[in-house]
This record gives C-alpha cells, structure tokens and sequence, in this order.
C-alpha cells in the first residue's frame, strides 16, 4: 500500500494488457485454474441458452431419473442425468448459474459502492460521523441475519429484486470496515498530506489519491463477498425463500431433488458441487490478489524465485 | 471489568433496540401484515376482524409503543398459527437447538483446534497443507448439500444412521457433523495462523534456550497466548449458528428447532411467531457476544474492546 505517486503527476502506468495478466496468472497454476472455471461459469452463464442441450423446464415423464453418462443406462443425450421430471441436470445447472451471478455481482456492486463511500467518509472525516457510521456498521453485524433476511422476504415476497437489495443491505457493512481502516492509514501517508497541503479538496482527494490505493483490498474482499453471496443466495432458494420453480438455481434444484435421493443422488450430487468448485475458485482468486498486491509477499516471492533459479544454476 | 461489563451490555441494548425498530419497520410499514396472514379468499369482515385484534388499526406511533412494550415483557402475541403465545412456542424449540448447536460446537474444538496446533508445528508440511485445503472446502461447502450427501452415504447407502427427524442420539450425529464441518474449517485455519504468529515471536527462542521442555512451552505460554483469536471466532460461530444460520440444517435434516420453527412459520403465514424468533435469535447472539468479550478480557487483561 505504499504507492509513491507525487500527487497531480500522471504517471504514464502500464496498462495491463490480456497477455500481461495472462502471464502474470500462469505462474501460479492453483489461480489460474481457478480463474479459468469462474470464467467458464460466467460464460455459460452468459450463452446458457446456446450451450445447454436442452431447456431447463423441458419435461420428459419418459425420461425420468436418468443416471449420467459413465453409469449403467445413462447416455449421451443426457451427460449428467435427468431429474424426477426428465428435466436435464446439465442444463439446469448451466440456466442456474444465471441466477447464482445475477443476484452475487449485483449485491456485491451495490454493497460494495455504498460501503466504499460509507468508509471513505467515516476514514476521511473521523470524528462524530465516523464514530456513528461504524457503530451502526457494528451493531448490523450482531444481527441475527439470517433469520431476519426470512423474516424480510416471507413478508414481502421472494423476488429477484428484492432478495437482491436485502442481502445487499446486509453486506455494505463490510466494505464500510475495510475502506475505513486503509483510508485511516493511507491519510497519515506523505503524499496523502502534501496533497492536502497543495489545496487539493476532498472529492478530488478521494477520486484521484485515496481511491486508486483502495482498488486491490476492495477488489479481494469483493471476490470474497462474491463467494459469500452465491452461498446466501443458494441457501435462501434451498429454504424456498429465493428464487422460486419454474426459475432455476443451484440451491433450488437440491431442494426439489432431496426427496429422490435414493432413485437419483445426482440430481443432488451435481448443482452442489458446481457451487461449491465457485465457492471454492473465488476464495482461492481472492487470496491470490492478495499475495500479487501485496508488496512485502512480492518480495518473499521474488527473493524465493531467485534463491531456487541460484539453487538449479549451482546444481549444473 | 464491572464498567466493562456494563459497556457490553449497554451495547446489546443498542443492538436490541436496532432489531427492534428494523422489525417494526420491515412488518409494519413496508408491508400490510393483514394482508400476509390471511388467505387471499378472506373477505372484508375477516379483515376487520384481525386487523383490530392485532391492534394494527390504531395510529402507527401507538402500535408502536404497543409493539416496543411487548418485546420489553418479552410478549409479542399469540401465534397466528397455533392460537398459543408466539413466546411459549419458541421456547418449546430452544433446546433441540441449544443441543444441535452444542454439539457442533463440542465436535468442531475438540476436532479442529488440535488439528490447527498440530499443523502449525510443521508449516508446509503436508499435514499443513492438506488441512488447508480441507479447511478451504469445509469452509465453501452448503450445508443443506453437505447434509444431504452425508444422509446419501451414511443412511441411504450404509444405513448406519436414520436420514432426519429427532429422538435419539444417533438422529442428532449427522446433523451436529454437517454443522461441525462447516466452522471447523474456519476454527482449524484461525488456530493454525494464530499459532504460528506466536511461535515466531522472540519470547518462544527465550523459553527454548533456557531450556524449556518444547510440551511446556507449547501448552504453558506458547497456546495461552495464541487462544485469543480462536475463543472469538468459537464464540462468532456459536452466534452466527444460533442466529438462525442452523436453520438450514435443521430444515435437511428435519430437527425440530427455531429453524425449523422459522421455516414453518413463512409457511404458516405467521409473522407473529416470526418476529418472536427474530427477537429471541438477536437476545441469543447478544448474550453469546457478551459473554465471549468478558472471557476475552479475563483470558487477557490488556485487551481493551471499545
């Protein structure tokens, strides 16, 4: 976090091309992986209704519980089985996807946005409006949130705008912290004050030199929010409080099959695992944006990467 | 420490009066609870009706006076549903939970902990590393998936144990397990970096040149130390379980506690019984909070919550 730009002087940054960040992934296998899924849950997401074989509401009484593919009468036009309805457990799961990102990237844009500036203005002003902020911030987290997300949406009825705004509600407090507690620090930083000095105001001392600094922390604690969101999301459609049949989730499609457990366990088994290989992905791309922004992990691993290119050089 | 304590407690006041007003406001105002609990076929009259032995014809600010003074004597009204004081029937269901809640609890420290100790002695070792993937996964893992791939193994192909519903100590195992994976992995991953922060310090060299057997170090001063973290997160997950986050698996495996009792209760239509369980969930978590920050604080004097 020790970025020393000289206030108003543009630095000419490099841009980070595609085949920069490609690189840069490539030399840590676990993130590239996991970046590679995330990127193909989004895009069938995106194209769900190019790539799945079939629509997620086609049913098929004729075609009920049909094991995957590897397994005895399974075949190749249903890859990962059908569920109780004959519906196609692969393009479920594709349709699914839709919904687990919608509602995960809009929370976490808006929670994000509010609790960004939220933190920028309690860090910056200090004071009694910082002290109010981060008790109410405080205060939020000791509730009972899911019960009282139930209690929200059971009375003003599951929609996909309104699950997203209460879970969003319950996720800006979070940012709020985060941003707070880089801002406190980065404001005692030289630049920071010889900015203030120079007559730079507030909203241009946020755009131009706090911001810019807050981007990489913001960035992980995000993908890690992400993550946390499609969990809520799944388990809210799990309980039939999220998104309701005839539309498709993850979380949903476990509930519907629980009953078939005996007759289909993947019906269950697949959305479940998807959704925990996303979980599991965004975690891991979160920690990895934090080791690469990081300045004292960098030199760690420069140094570790020098002592072993010294190390093979030797052995030759 | 009695200044401490009452600072807590006032703050779980602070807490109890926000949850308070958002229920208010989320039941009252946002929407027309009426409305929700009758049936869309309920004519005018019946409307009427339970509109006004709700109270809810009566000016807002009295309703809410009304509805502030309730949740203080700790009435919020009969349930809607069973005709029974919303209250009595939570209670009824706090044990099932208390147990489901304990149980994980016990199962995740006397597992995970050890685990993290052990791991953090060998850092990268394979122990290490492997717990950390396995910590990852437990921590990314849906409870209702984990729960119900657990009764697919352990009740519908070996038949060990029955798949859901409560009575005996083997209805409670796959439950309390499912809970149990899920914050062990979090519990296993605090214990392990809060570990090695201590072993890196100076005073551990100290203790070992002097001569100190590494048991003595490792359990007298080396773990006292590393505690802190974990009894709050221990204490965070017990919270966020009570707080309704045992609703999911409680709802898998058919375990009849709040969560369960929430579930029905949307099902009913029965905000009253609803905003009992919010109530009685948020006195939980304030409880909980409170008493971990007093163990905080008596495990090590020098902290100091604000």
């Amino acid at each position: 976090m020790t970025q020393t730009a000289a206030p108003d002087v543009v630095e000419p940054k490099a841009r980070p091309s595609i085949r920069r960040a490609v690189r840069i992934l490539s030399e840590d296998k676990v993130a590239l992986a996991s970046v590679v899924f995330v990127v193909v849950v989004v895009l069938s997401a995106v194209f769900a209704p190019w790539i799945a074989p079939y629509s997620p509401s086609d049913i098929s009484l004729t075609d009920r519980l049909l094991p995957p593919v590897w397994s005895d009468g399974g075949g190749w036009s249903h890859v990962l089985g059908t569920d109780a309805l004959g519906r196609d457990v692969l393009s479920r799961i594709v349709f699914g996807a839709r919904n687990s990102l919608l509602i995960g990237v809009s929370v976490v844009v808006i929670a994000g946005a509010f609790g960004t500036v939220v933190g920028l203005i309690a860090g910056y002003r200090g004071g009694r409006a910082d002290a109010i902020l981060m008790r109410l911030a405080d205060a939020q987290l000791a509730f009972p949130g899911l019960l009282l997300v139930i209690l929200i949406i059971s009375v003003l009825g599951p929609s996909i705008p309104i699950i997203i705004v209460v879970i969003a509600v319950y996720g800006w407090m979070i940012f709020a912290r985060l941003v707070r507690g880089n801002v406190l620090q980065l404001r005692e930083d030289l630049y920071i004050r010889a900015a203030v000095m120079a007559g730079c105001g507030p909203i241009r001392l946020m755009r131009r030199h706090l911001l810019p600094n807050l981007v990489s922390p913001i960035m992980t604690q995000a993908m890690l929010e992400l993550a946390r969101v499609i969990l809520v999301e799944a388990s809210l459609s799990y309980l039939g409080l999220g998104i309701q049949p005839p539309n498709v989730s993850w979380g949903l499609m476990v509930a519907e099959n629980q009953a078939y457990l005996r007759e289909g366990w993947w019906t269950v088994f697949f959305p479940g695992l998807i959704l925990v290989f996303t979980i599991v992905a965004l975690n891991l791309i979160a920690s990895w944006l934090r080791v690469r922004s990081d300045p004292q992990q960098q030199q760690l691993i420069a140094a570790r990467r020098r002592m072993n290119a010294e190390a093979k050089a030797g052995e030759k | 420490m009695i200044l401490f304590i009452v600072r807590r407690l006032f703050y779980g006041l602070l807490v109890m009066v926000l949850v308070t007003c958002t229920v208010f406001f989320v039941t009252r105002m946002l929407t027309d609870p009426v409305r929700v609990m009758l049936p869309l076929s309920a004519s005018q009259d019946d409307y009427d009706q339970l509109e006004s032995s709700l109270g809810l014809d009566k000016p807002l600010l009295v309703q809410f006076w009304d509805f502030v003074s309730g949740a203080v004597r700790l009435d919020f009204g009969d349930s809607f549903w069973q005709g029974t004081p919303a209250l009595g029937i939570v209670l009824d269901r706090l044990p099932a939970t208390f147990l489901l809640v304990g149980a994980s609890m016990f199962l995740a420290i006397i597992l995970f902990i050890p685990l993290g100790i052990v791991a953090s002695l060998k850092p990268g070792g394979w122990l290490d590393r492997g717990l950390v993937t396995v910590s990852l996964f437990g921590l990314s893992m849906p409870q209702f998936w984990l729960g119900a791939m657990l009764i697919y193994v352990f009740s519908v192909q070996l038949g060990w144990l029955p798949t859901s519903g409560s009575g005996s100590l083997s209805h409670l195992v796959l439950p309390a397990v499912t809970l149990a994976l899920t914050s062990g992995g979090r519990i296993a991953q605090v214990t392990r970096s809060s570990m090695l922060d201590q072993l890196n310090r100076p005073y551990v060299t100290t203790l070992t040149a002097k001569g100190m057997r590494r048991s003595y170090v490792l359990f007298r001063h080396v773990l006292r130390n590393a505690l802190l973290p974990i009894v709050t997160l221990v204490a965070y997950e017990t919270a966020f379980a009570l707080a309704g986050y045992a609703v999911i698996v409680e709802t898998v495996f058919a375990w009849p506690g709040i969560g369960r009792l929430a579930i029905q209760a949307v099902t009913q239509r029965d905000i009253i019984l609803l905003q009992a369980l919010v109530f009685v969930a948020a006195l939980l978590v304030v409880i909980v909070n409170t008493l971990a920050d007093v163990v905080y604080k008596s495990i090590d004097p020098r902290v100091k919550i604000s």
